[in-house]
């Protein structure tokens, strides 16, 4: 990976006060990056399609989501978007259409979780499959560590923008 | 040798940060012999050993493997037990 080709733009940090759907949530973390013509504007949609159908795979580890979806035409760049959500967003632990799928005694496990909460909202949008890795293989190291999405929830934009600066710097590993 | 596709919805995002937690658990494990892939939920390669996704795709997934969902793909330690009890309930059966 290089990293004179690398750039991925990093809008400031939004705070959700109030108590909002996911499907808010997931319009109001990619709005920037809409807003900054990285992304198409339909692209929130097609990620709320995709979790419909395939459950909410967005949730990377407890608490955080990656809000991520398929590469779309006239993507222009890579870009990350931070939200903190304070109450957390609650995704559906199933959904409808992937409840269809499932036998009967996976769902009696699954019915006692009703709800997953989520405190951190990352989204992350790239132009095509190479830039796509690059920013994943970046991504990734930042995302580590012992109950994340709690410490970043106490950390100040400043704090939580010098964290994911380091996307800048390519570390090994 | 044992062969490990992990898979997402888009075959970019989770599944290659589930891969590169994989890749780290075996390398934990002192697993040297493998076939490590990723890609998207629908293109599961006809001959693998085990799936791995997200514990909420898990459950819409067919494949003849054996599916496992992970609840925190950033977690190692959590990789390396489905790992371990996958390998171990492989020799069993072997052995039986």
């Amino acid at each position: 990976m290089d990293n004179r080709n690398f750039s991925v733009l990093l809008p400031t940090v939004i705070r959700i006060k109030e108590k909002i759907t996911w499907k808010h949530a997931v319009y109001a973390v990619t709005q920037p990056l809409i807003d900054l013509a990285c992304v198409p504007s339909h692209y929130p949609d097609t990620i709320i399609q995709d979790i419909e159908k395939l459950g909410a795979y967005c949730i990377v580890r407890p608490e955080i989501a990656l809000i991520h979806g398929r590469i779309l035409e006239n993507t222009t760049r890579s870009g990350v978007q931070i939200m903190i959500a304070k109450p957390p967003v609650l995704f559906p632990a199933h959904f409808h259409g992937a409840e269809k799928a499932q036998g009967s005694k996976k769902r009696s496990a699954l019915e006692s979780e009703d709800s997953l909460p989520v405190t951190v909202f990352i989204a992350i949008c790239a132009p095509d499959a190479k830039q796509y890795m690059d920013l994943i293989a970046r991504l990734s190291p930042l995302l580590r560590g012992d109950h994340l999405a709690k410490r970043m929830s106490q950390w100040s934009d400043e704090q939580i923008l010098q964290h994911f600066s380091l996307l800048k710097d390519k570390r090994k590993g | 040798m044992l062969s490990i596709y992990c898979c997402c919805g888009s075959g970019l995002g989770t599944s290659l940060i589930l891969k590169m937690s994989v890749e780290e658990a075996l390398s934990d494990l002192k697993i040297n012999n493998y076939d490590l892939t990723f890609g998207t939920s629908s293109s599961i390669p006809y001959v693998t050993d085990l799936v791995l996704c997200s514990k909420e795709l898990a459950p819409n997934l067919s494949s003849s493997a054996r599916v496992e969902g992970v609840r925190d793909l950033m977690n190692t330690e959590e990789i390396k037990s489905i790992i371990q009890n996958f390998i171990q309930e492989r020799y069993h059966a072997l052995a039986g």
